[in-house]
Parts: C-alpha cells; structure tokens; sequence
C-alpha cells in the first residue's frame, strides 16, 4: 500500500535519530526533511499518517502562535521596562491555547516512529508552559530579572525544538509563506535545481 | 556637500514574479522581475542599513522550490562588494518584521536595531488571534520575533514609537501605521544635514515596491496625470499606504527619483549600477563627499 508521501516525508525526518538540540539540525534548517523526503515502507498505515499529520499541524501552529506571542511580549516588557503589560488579558489566553495544545498533544495518537515528533511537540509545550510560568513572575520585587531571562531562555528552547519538529512538505513551517510580501500567491516557477 | 554614501544592494531575486502583487489591481498584467535588496548608508562615520533580509539557512530551500527566489548571497559576499564587512554595521534600521526584512539579524553582530514598537506589539496581537484569522500573521517568522527578544537582552533592540529624527546625524525615521505592516516605516536622509533640506533621500521599505506605485497609470480612474497606486499586499490599508507615500514625496519635494524602492529592477536606469561577479546589482543612489564610487 502506497502510504500519503507527506506522511512518508514526517515519517522519514521523525524517526532520524537526532536530538532536537542537535547542531546537525540546527545548521541544517527547518526545512531539511524536505531533502530527505525518500518514499519508504513504513507499517504505519496512510491513514494513519494522515490523521497524525493533520493533528500534528494544528498543534505545531499552536505551538508557532504562542513561540511568537509570547516572544513579542517578552520583548515589550524587556525594553520598555513596563511590568503592567502582565496584567493584560494575553498572558491568561495564552495559557488557556496552551492547555488545548497539550490536551490535543495527550489525544494524537502517533504510529510507530512518529512518537518521536510526538515527543518533540510535547517537549516543545513543555518549555513553552515553563516560559509563560516564569513570565508571570517576572512583576516580582525579587527576583523578578531573573524570572525574565528565564521566561527568555525558555521560550528560546522552545523555538528550536519546534523548528527541529517542522517539515515543509507535512506543512509543518516556521513561516506561513502563502501571502508573503515578496512571494504572496506566486505560483512555483522553478523547481528544486533552479538555484545555484 | 554631502554626508552620506547610499547604495541599494540585490541579494537575491525572483524572476518572474506576478505584477499585481507589486501594483495594487494589476492582475493579467504579466511578469516582473522582482529583486530582494537591502539599504547601505555611509558617512559619518556610522554605516547603517535599512533591513537586513532573510537567512537563507531557515527559508532558501522552500523559497527557492516554491516561489522561485534565486541567487541568495550571504550579507557578507554582497557587503564585501562594496569593500564592507556586517561587522562594520553600527546600526540597522527595520522597516517592518516580514522575514525577509528582519530575518537575518545573526549575520549583523554589532549593530543596534531600530523598530516599530507598534510593529512588534501588533504583531504580537495577530499572533494571539484564532487560526480563522490567521492571514493576519503571514509571512512574520515568530523565530525573527524571538531573535529580536535576544537583541533585546544584549541591549541591541531599539522599539520606536512613531517618528524620530536624528537618529543618527541627519536621519530620521517616519511611521506608516497601519499601512503595508501594523508598524511599517521609513528613513529620510537628509543629506546636506539641515532641518529643511535640499537634498534629501527617502528609503521606502515596502510601502513603496516600484515607480507606478508613485507613479502609476492615472487611466484606472480617468485621469491622464500618474497617480499614487499603492502596493497589494497591506495588513493594513491601502488608504494608509497612499498617505504615506504623500508624506514621503512631501519630503523630497515630489521629486519623486528620491523615494528609493528596494524592490525596483529599474533603479538601475535611474542611477549608476554595475552587476557583481555573483550576478547582483549595486545601485549608488548618491556619494557622500570624497567617497569612492563603488559602481564605476
């Protein structure tokens, strides 16, 4: 049976034995499964593949959304100094999206290799919950510095984990490209080899 | 007397990109060949940019297969063809946070950042919002968003609020809210150093991609004279992006030759331009008293 190629592609990146911290990933990029997107057997079944591709997506962008938020405000309160912008309402959202991407994580059922991607998003809300727990603390008298290079620290972590979990062709990217400011809606006019 | 060299430097570019993405309502209009570019400002003693493009590590192998962006070059190779290094950038100022403006801050080690508060917090907001709204927070890379956090540990992240002048001797920075980014802006040059200048350079970032988005067919709305056609793609408004581009051709006196888009192949006719042994243009918008041309 001829299992979905995208599925193949994740499939082929998540059982590479690579930690996500792993300099090999790093220098090679978020798009590197696409190098190694060789059609294998696999025993999972394509519709299997399929559901965890779709189920991974939706908490991968999850995972992008609160990476990205949760960065923004981070730097608001580092240059501006302003603690007050932790009494707005988006740290308290951001938990609450949270805790449905680790519910929707808890529910993805993953064949075979494909629980090490697993375990990558899981990682990746793991450290994403402990940059949002550090944040809240950083309003503190004491020690409330610290609780931002923590907050920062982690929320760094948990970019590169993710980006180690990204794979263009499962449409698992750091970048939603579709109405890019130089290359929205551009249809492909080269394929790969059309670079130097 | 000048106090500044300017030059608009290509690191990569697509061939055949759609017209209507670069003029607002221009569909079935064909190809344009559309370069990725970013500004270099000497003088003074300070050398500056005005973005810093993408990271071809991260985003060149999806844009090359999808999209057909050819020809990347590090910052250092399209730097040193001016005889410049990054690590000679004292200073960056980021028109808006799309990757390919603000996604290669790594390769600019000593250099302080200039941005858009609005620009970091809006895109913060859209970040937040349910994933039907997701077209609001295209083409931002929340990894640019994380490394600008890292800039602003190191102390190296300027968040501006709106206009600012002189920042550095004769530079000032105008924002464009609401317009082609939350946070958009620009950065006048005045060159000759005076408040009410005569000789000054306006670099757009993207809200102005080409000349007809200065001076675009009039015909569309039945009137012979160009008219301001703004770019397509806007978070904001197009509204928005026509003020600005009024304000900016208010500066240079609507000489419009002085507002640079970065974006434009055909600034190459317009100033002098030579193309590199790596196939990528140098455009000198202008030389800052006593410096070498690097174009002849």
């Amino acid at each position: 049976m001829r299992a979905d190629a995208a599925g193949r592609a994740l499939f082929e990146r998540a059982v590479t034995i690579h930690r996500e911290d792993c300099a090999a990933v790093a220098g090679s990029g978020g798009f590197a499964a696409s190098d190694a997107a060789v059609p294998m057997e696999t025993s999972a079944a394509p519709e299997a593949l399929v559901a965890y591709r779709l189920g991974a997506a939706a908490v991968f962008d999850t995972l992008r959304c609160l990476i990205g938020q949760i960065s923004g405000l981070l730097i608001l309160v580092e240059v501006s100094g302003r603690r007050d912008i932790l009494d707005l309402p988006d740290l308290g959202l951001a938990g609450e999206r949270l805790a449905t991407a680790e519910a929707a994580i808890a529910g993805l059922p993953a064949p075979g290799a494909l629980g090490a991607h697993k375990a990558r998003l899981a990682r990746a809300q793991r450290l994403v919950g402990e940059s949002l727990s550090a944040f809240a603390r950083c309003g503190e008298v004491s020690g409330g510095a610290a609780a931002l290079a923590e907050a920062s620290e982690r929320i760094a972590t948990a970019y590169q984990v993710l980006r180690a979990a990204s794979d263009v062709e499962a449409g698992l990217t750091m970048v939603d490209f579709r109405q890019a400011c130089c290359t929205c809606a551009s249809a492909p006019t080269r394929v790969a080899g059309g670079r130097p | 007397m000048s106090d500044y060299s300017i030059w608009v430097l290509e690191y990569s570019y697509v061939t055949d990109y759609h017209k209507s993405g670069v003029l607002y309502g221009a569909h079935n209009q064909g190809y344009v060949k559309l370069p990725y570019c970013y500004a270099l400002i000497k003088g003074k003693g300070r050398t500056a940019m005005v973005d810093v493009g993408y990271n071809d590590k991260d985003y060149g192998k999806v844009l090359g297969d999808r999209f057909g962006v050819e020809n990347w070059r590090s910052p250092k190779v399209v730097l040193g063809s001016i005889g410049l290094d990054p690590a000679d950038v004292d200073t960056v100022f980021i028109t808006h946070a799309h990757f390919d403006h603000f996604g290669n801050v790594e390769d600019f080690p000593k250099a302080t950042f200039y941005i858009q508060e609005r620009e970091i917090a809006k895109w913060t907001w859209a970040m937040a919002l349910p994933d039907r709204m997701r077209w609001m927070m295209t083409a931002v890379d929340p990894g640019d968003i994380v490394r600008g956090l890292d800039l602003a540990r190191q102390r190296r992240l300027v968040t501006v609020d709106g206009a600012r002048a002189d920042v550095l001797p004769g530079i000032d920075l105008h924002a464009a809210f609401d317009s082609h980014t939350y946070g958009s802006m620009w950065v006048t040059v005045r060159n000759d150093g005076k408040a009410a200048s005569s000789d000054t350079w306006v670099l757009a970032g993207d809200l102005v991609y080409v000349f007809e988005n200065i001076e675009g067919p009039g015909g569309a709305v039945d009137v012979a004279d160009p008219i301001y056609v703004p770019v397509g793609l806007a978070v904001g408004s197009q509204t928005n992006l026509v003020l600005a581009t009024e304000e900016m051709m208010k500066q240079v006196g609507y000489e419009s030759r002085r507002v640079i888009p970065i974006h434009e192949e055909r600034l190459r006719d317009r100033f002098p331009s030579r193309i590199t042994e790596e196939g990528l243009r140098i455009t000198e918008i202008c030389l800052a008293d006593g410096e070498p041309s690097r174009v002849a």
